[in-house]
C-alpha cells in the first residue's frame, strides 16, 4: 500500500521535488497526490512535509522533522557481509559496499554519501540481518 | 491466494507475436513439487513442449523464473533461471545466475516468465508491475551493440522516461545472440547465463533484452523469525572455511580443486576484487583489470568444459580437499553424485546458490587433515556406498533438522513450507528427472538419438556413466520412463 497526501497540502511542491522515483505530481498551491503504481513506500516524503499532509502506508501521519535531524544509517560491521541489498534499495544512491577494514575478504555497507541521505530508513528496513540502524 | 509466503503468486505469460499478456497458472502444490527456478522452467517446458519444436522457431518457449527465497534477502539467493530449448543442442537447455534481474522480477510482481512467439521487429520488452511494453531496439539504438553498452542504453532511456534513475534488473544479449551464435549467453550486468546458446534463441525471437521493475514487496512468513535465521546463518557461512575464506579469498574457480589456476588468486590483493551477487555474503567473483577494462576472472564452467566427465567434478574437489574417496566403487561414487546434484539442484530451485550446500560439510573436515572426526571419515568414506544408496532411494528418511543445514529452516520461516532435507533430495530428483526426461524427448529426435548431451565417455568414465543411470532408475541409454516420472509426482498440465 502505498503513501497518501491529504487534503491539508498547500502544494509547496517539496516532496514531489524530494521523491526519489517522481511518484508525487501536482500544480504549484495546489493538493498534490501520489501514485501507487509509483511510489516505493520508501518514506521519504514523509518527514519533509512542513503540514503533515503525508499518511505512510499504515494510514499513520508522518510527523515533520527539520533536514538536520535526519537520520542516518549506521552500520554494525561485525555483523554486516555486505550483501548489497541496501545499496541496491537505497533511493538516494548514497550507500556503497567496500572491504571490511577488519577483514578485507569480507564487505560491508557504507554510506558513502550521507548528504545525499534522506533518512528514510530502507535501508534498515530492508537490511535482512538487522545490521543496520538509523541513528 | 497462494498459502506460501515469498512466491508473489504470479506467472506471467507473455506473447512477443501479439504483445498478448496471460496469468500462467501455477498452483501450491506445483510449487511444493518443484520450489521454482530450473525445476519450475522444466515443468513449464514440459507441458508446452512435445520433443519435436525446434530451437530457432515461434514455438521455441523461454521461461524466465525465480525462486521462492529470492528476494527474502536468504543469503545467496539472487538466482534466477532461464530455459528454453538449446540452440546449441536442440533439446532443453537451462542456464542461472547470480545478479538482480530475479530480485526485480519480484519485485514487478512475478515468479516466472514465459515468453512465447517471435517480436516482429528487433525489440526490447520493458516490464513495470503489469505493463508489459515492447520497444523498437533499432530506433532507439539498443540493437547492435554489446550486452553492457546496450544496458546502458536501456538505463538512459528509462531514466530519461521515467525522469530519474530508475533502478531495475536487466537481461540481454549481445552481438553474438543477434547473429543467432550457438554459444551465446545472456547477460545481466556482469553475471551470465551462459550455457547452450540461449542468447541465440533471444536473437532469434528479435528479443534484445527484458528490463523490469516495480514496487511491489516480497512478503516473508515469519520476519521476525526469518532475520534471525539469516544472521545465524549468514554467521555459519562466514565462518566456514569453503564459504567464508577459500570462496572469497580465490572465487569460485577455487570449487572444483585447481591449485595451479586457483594460486593465481594468491597474489591478487584480494580484498579490493572481490565482488558477489545481490544478497550473497560470499563473495565469489573475482575482477581483474585487463588493458584498462575491468573483467572477471573464468569461473568453474569453462574449467569443467575443459575437464569434461561433470560426473567427477565433485568427488575432485573433496579429494583435493583432503577427504580420499577413490576406494569407493562407480556405484558409491554415482550415490554420491545423485546425492549432491539433487540436492544442489533443490538449493538453486529455491533461488539460492549451490556454493551455500558446500558448507554443510563440517568445518574441521577442511581446516584440520589430522583431527581424528577427519581421519575416521576419510577412513569410512570410502564405505559410505550403501548408505548413500539407501538415502538416495528413501529420503524421506532425513526428516530431522541438521545443524550444518540451514536451507530447510529458512524455507519454513521465509515461506512457510516445511521442509527437510530429504523434501530437499526429493525434489531435486524431481527437477532433474523431469529435466533429463525432457532433453532424451528432444535428443530422440536428432541422429545422435539420445546421445546429444553425453560427454564422450574416457578412462572408466563409462563404468561410472552405467552406474549412475542404474543408481538414477534410468535406462541404460540415460532415459527416464513416464512410469518413473509418475513416481516422482510429475504429470502433464496443471497440478
Amino acid at each position: 500500500m502505498a503513501y497518501k497526501i491529504t487534503d491539508k497540502c498547500n502544494g509547496c511542491d517539496d516532496c514531489a521535488q524530494l521523491c526519489p522515483v517522481r511518484a508525487i505530481s501536482g500544480e504549484m498551491k495546489e493538493q498534490h497526490e501520489i501514485d501507487p503504481n509509483r511510489c516505493i513506500d520508501c518514506g521519504a516524503c514523509s518527514h519533509i512535509c512542513e503540514y503533515e499532509s503525508i499518511l505512510d502506508n499504515e494510514g499513520k501521519a508522518c510527523k515533520f522533522i527539520p533536514k538536520e535531524q535526519w537520520k542516518k544509517p549506521v552500520v554494525d560491521t561485525t555483523v554486516c557481509d555486505g550483501c548489497g541489498i541496501c545499496e541496491e534499495d537505497c533511493p538516494a544512491y548514497c550507500i556503497d559496499i567496500i572491504p571490511n577494514e577488519k577483514n578485507p575478504i569480507h564487505n560491508v555497507s557504507f554510506l558513502a554519501r550521507p548528504d545525499d541521505c534522506h533518512g528514510c530508513g530502507v535501508c534498515e528496513r530492508h537490511c535482512p540481518i538487522d545490521a543496520i540502524s538509523m541513528k | 491466494m497462494s498459502k506460501y509466503s515469498g512466491y508473489m503468486d504470479k506467472v506471467a505469460k507473455f506473447d512477443l507475436t501479439t504483445g498478448k499478456l496471460e496469468d500462467y497458472p501455477w498452483s501450491d502444490k506445483e510449487k511444493e513439487l518443484y520450489l521454482g527456478g530450473k525445476a519450475m522452467a522444466a515443468k513449464i517446458l514440459y507441458d508446452h513442449l512435445t520433443g519435436k519444436e525446434e530451437a530457432l522457431s515461434e514455438e521455441n518457449v523461454i521461461v524466465i523464473s525465480t525462486g521462492p527465497l529470492t528476494g527474502t534477502g536468504a543469503p545467496s539467493s539472487g538466482r534466477f533461471n532461464i530455459s528454453a530449448i538449446s540452440a546449441k543442442t536442440g533439446t532443453v537447455a537451462s542456464a542461472n545466475c547470480g545478479g538482480t534481474f530475479g530480485y526485480y522480477l519480484k519485485r514487478a510482481g512475478y515468479d516466472a516468465l514465459v515468453l512465447t512467439g517471435k517480436c516482429p521487429e528487433h525489440s526490447w520488452l520493458e516490464i513495470y508491475n503489469d505493463t508489459f511494453t515492447l520497444r523498437n531496439a533499432d530506433n532507439e539504438d539498443v540493437w547492435g551493440k554489446r550486452p553492457a553498452d546496450a544496458e546502458q542504453q536501456m538505463r538512459d532511456l528509462l531514466d530519461r522516461d521515467y525522469g530519474c534513475r530508475v533502478k531495475c534488473g536487466i537481461v540481454g544479449i549481445g552481438t553474438a545472440g543477434e547473429e543467432l551464435g550457438e554459444n551465446a549467453g545472456v547477460f545481466s550486468r556482469d553475471r551470465a547465463e551462459g550455457s547452450s546458446g540461449i542468447g541465440a534463441v533471444f536473437g532469434w525471437k528479435n528479443l534484445k533484452a527484458v528490463a523490469v521493475s516495480g514496487n511491489k514487496h516480497v512478503v516473508v512468513s515469519n520476519a521476525k523469525k526469518t532475520t534471525a535465521w539469516n544472521k545465524k546463518w549468514v554467521s555459519y557461512l562466514r565462518e566456514h572455511p569453503i564459504t567464508g575464506e577459500q570462496l572469497p579469498k580465490l572465487g569460485a574457480l577455487s570449487i572444483v580443486g585447481t591449485p595451479a589456476l586457483t594460486d593465481g588468486g594468491n597474489t591478487a590483493p584480494a580484498a579490493e576484487t572481490a565482488k558477489g551477487c545481490l544478497s550473497c555474503p560470499i563473495k565469489c567473483v573475482h575482477a581483474v583489470e585487463i588493458n584498462d577494462d575491468e573483467s572477471n576472472v573464468p569461473e568453474k564452467e569453462p574449467l569443467a568444459l575443459l575437464c569434461g566427465d561433470e560426473l567427477s567434478g565433485f568427488p575432485a574437489f573433496l579429494d583435493n580437499l583432503g577427504m580420499r574417496i577413490d576406494g569407493g566403487s562407480p556405484k558409491a561414487k554415482a550415490d554420491l553424485s545423485m546425492l549432491m546434484e539433487d540436492l544442489f539442484e533443490a538449493i538453486e530451485a529455491t533461488g539460492q546458490c549451490p556454493f551455500t550446500g558446500y558448507a554443510i560439510f563440517p568445518a574441521v573436515l577442511f581446516t584440520d587433515p589430522k583431527s581424528p572426526i577427519t581421519v575416521s571419515f576419510n577412513k569410512k568414506v570410502a564405505k559410505l556406498g550403501p548408505v548413500l544408496s539407501i538415502l538416495n532411494k528413501h529420503p524421506g528418511l532425513l526428516f530431522f533438522p541438521l545443524s550444518v543445514f540451514h536451507h530447510d529452516r529458512e524455507m519454513k520461516f521465509a515461506v512457510g513450507m516445511k521442509m527437510n532435507l530429504g523434501k530437499y533430495l526429493r525434489c531435486g530428483e524431481r527437477g532433474y528427472a523431469l529435466e533429463r526426461y525432457m532433453t532424451t524427448l528432444f535428443a530422440a529426435q536428432t541422429e545422435n538419438d539420445g546421445e546429444t548431451t553425453e560427454v564422450e565417455a574416457k578412462d572408466g568414465a563409462d563404468k561410472l556413466k552405467k552406474a549412475y543411470f542404474a543408481v538414477r532408475g534410468w535406462s541404460k541409454d540415460g532415459v527416464p520412463s513416464e512410469g518413473a516420472l509418475k513416481k516422482l509426482g510429475i504429470m502433464k498440465g496443471n497440478q
